[in-house]
């Protein structure tokens, strides 16, 4: 499932930005939109059948055309994720023709000191607006993190009752927040008390790729499935697509060599391609001991592969 | 999810649906923004039903063929070719046979996605299980359902003993392992409760190849060609009725399911308000339909009684 790139313009700056090397494009040289030209050529890789269309940015209700865009894809039957910092009134222009059982708004939430009162309040009409097409996503950046602040506005909002949780992960070069590997198992056992807590009120966690099954204990993962947590300990090529239609492994290695999505025939070459690319760091994992881990390469990665690369050699930047 | 029954059980003489009847079934789903349609096939095929079947394939629709048993080699190329999935149910056990038949069909060798249904009714565990998975597993894409299959159920055994339970789980925890090992997705079978696992046995759970849900209780409407419908493929002729006009298939489907919250019937922990699992969707409190036909919890245990003659269950 690939992620679109609408535009690398962003009117946030989170410390541990997975984008941070497209939207720092918007920031030092002219902003970018995707034309409808390149986004046609795109979903002609792409069958609604199999795929769903996943908008992101920058934050992609910045895009000039962005309501336009949601109803064309709709119309072509594609069911489509939009991820959004939640904090434009763009959102809010999607047609109601395109809101339907295959639309997902999927907007991230960060501690709510950090937001100006007009952008929270931009938060609460989109939540308002949208209800249970909208689910709610955290990202883990630090060791000490809350989330009353995630259930409150999932119950008095209506909200879906699931929260994406991802893992902020290293970007070459680019200096974003993430957690040091030995961070990780504590930051792991908040996210299963967080778990249990937000269970009681019915609202389940999604882990995002870039976990490793070992930083949980056997215990901390069966309660976390107790909880209705959905567990993923993946780590394959998702495939950024972006400017001029370059493709990257995926943000993480946004910083890095991408290639041109025209020179593959589909979307599967282009991950085979970077699964090349990449095959011998695929073979380590994060710690020393997942080479020799039974679950490694079956269930786990081994965590995030850009996190592996970093601790070794980090690739050369484009 | 809209699933329609091509072969529906009790009617003795079913017949090849005629194309008015299901273009307009899926002309409602359309109108709804349905999208998802299973094809429960008939056991034996006729040949004009590929036929009615094959202008259909391009409808904007994620079709799934539902094989019972013995797949039709010529209607699964149909389906793999335009795109769609195809499942293949093994419930009646003639695993020899099913295998032969695949391994034979264009559909296996074509390499495309495709599912196969495989219910362990345990115990004790069938034999040639283990033969049938060697022989699908090589298949990057192959994945299989393991649940577990309450056979007879008007007939079956009054009670499932503790001891039993566990032998089932521990069966099924080392049939994931297998199919992990080889590369093979696993999917639970809808129905079971979730506290049939220990946390433990979901932590090891959690590092296999296994999709989740791990216990929902998911029906989706079941549509006949001759205007029936019921709220799951499991109930038996009596749960049909006809489908009432005036009404959209979304609005009916919650009318016959009721509200998921309200249902805990098959629930080992009697549906305690503070259970997590109730809670968050991640246990469906067990199989609607089996709670129906007489299977309930008693004391955390697995239990029959047959309904009364008011269809009470005791």
């Amino acid at each position: 499932m690939p992620n679109i790139l609408l535009t690398n313009s962003c009117n946030r700056r989170c410390p541990y930005c997975f984008a941070l090397a497209q939207v720092q494009l918007g920031v030092c040289r002219a902003a970018w939109e995707m034309s409808e030209a390149e986004l046609d050529t795109v979903l002609g890789y792409l069958d609604f059948r199999h795929d769903v269309v996943s908008l992101l940015g920058g934050e992609p209700t910045l895009h000039s055309r962005f309501a336009e865009i949601v109803s064309e894809v709709a119309a072509r039957r594609f069911p489509i994720k939009v991820f959004t910092n939640g904090t434009t009134p763009h959102l809010r222009s999607i047609p109601a023709s395109a809101c339907d059982d295959e639309l997902r708004l999927i907007l991230n939430l960060n501690r709510p000191e950090s937001y100006g009162r007009s952008a929270w309040g931009e938060i609460e009409e989109n939540a308002r607006h949208f209800g249970r097409r909208m689910s709610l996503s955290f990202n883990v950046y630090e060791p000490a993190f809350f989330w009353d602040h995630l259930r409150d506005l999932i119950l008095r909002r209506n909200l879906m009752r699931r929260i994406r949780i991802g893992l902020a992960q290293p970007v070459h070069g680019m200096g974003n927040s993430c957690l040091p590997e030995e961070a990780i198992p504590d930051a792991c056992a908040r996210l299963v008390e967080m778990a249990v807590d937000l269970a009681s009120d019915g609202i389940m966690l999604g882990l995002d790729c870039g976990f490793r099954g070992c930083a949980f204990t056997e215990r901390q993962r069966g309660i976390l499935l107790e909880c209705g947590a959905e567990l993923l300990f993946d780590c394959k090529p998702v495939l950024d697509i972006g400017p001029d239609l370059m493709v990257w492994r995926c943000f993480p290695f946004s910083a890095t060599a991408g290639v041109r999505l025209l020179d593959f025939r589909s979307l599967r070459e282009v991950a085979e391609h970077f699964d090349q690319v990449w095959a011998h760091a695929m073979t380590l994992g994060n710690t020393p001991n997942c080479r020799d881990c039974p679950h490694f390469g079956r269930v786990c990665r081994g965590g995030c592969l850009s996190r592996t690369v970093n601790q070794r050699q980090p690739p050369a930047l484009s | 999810m809209i699933t329609i029954e091509f072969d529906p059980r009790g009617v003795a003489d079913a017949v090849i649906p005629p194309v008015q009847a299901l273009g307009s079934l899926l002309d409602r789903c359309d109108e709804e923004n349905i999208r998802d349609v299973v094809m429960r096939l008939p056991e034996t095929p006729g040949e004009d039903l590929e036929l009615v079947l094959r202008p259909l394939m391009n409808r904007p629709f994620r079709f799934s063929a539902w094989f019972r048993a013995q797949p039709s080699a010529r209607l699964a190329e149909l389906f793999i070719s335009a795109g769609h999935r195809i499942t293949i149910a093994a419930t009646v056990i003639p695993y020899r046979s099913v295998l032969r038949s695949v391994m034979k069909s264009p559909a296996y060798a074509s390499g495309m996605p495709w599912q196969v249904n495989l219910f362990l009714a345990l115990p004790p565990p069938p034999p040639g299980v283990a033969e049938v998975l060697k022989g699908l597993a090589p298949r990057a894409e192959t994945s299989i359902t393991l649940g577990i299959a309450w056979n007879n159920l008007e007939t079956g055994p009054s009670s499932i003993t503790p001891p039993e339970e566990k032998e089932w789980v521990e069966v099924l925890l080392r049939m994931a392992t297998w199919c992990t090992e080889r590369g093979v997705t696993v999917h639970i079978a809808c129905g079971l409760p979730l506290c049939m696992f220990s946390t433990e046995q979901l932590g090891r759970l959690a590092l296999l190849k296994v999709r989740p849900p791990l216990a929902s209780c998911t029906p989706g409407l079941v549509l006949t060609l001759d205007g029936r419908v019921r709220a799951c493929p499991r109930l038996p002729a009596s749960g049909w009725v006809a489908m009432p006009a005036g009404i959209g298939l979304r609005e009916l489907t919650s009318q016959l399911v009721g509200p998921s919250e309200l249902f805990a019937g098959f629930c080992g922990r009697a549906g305690e308000q503070s259970c997590r699992s109730l809670a968050t969707g991640a246990c469906g409190g067990g199989c609607r339909t089996h709670n129906a036909l007489g299977w309930h919890a008693e004391s955390g245990v697995m239990a029959f009684s047959p309904p009364d003659s008011a269809g009470r269950v005791c």
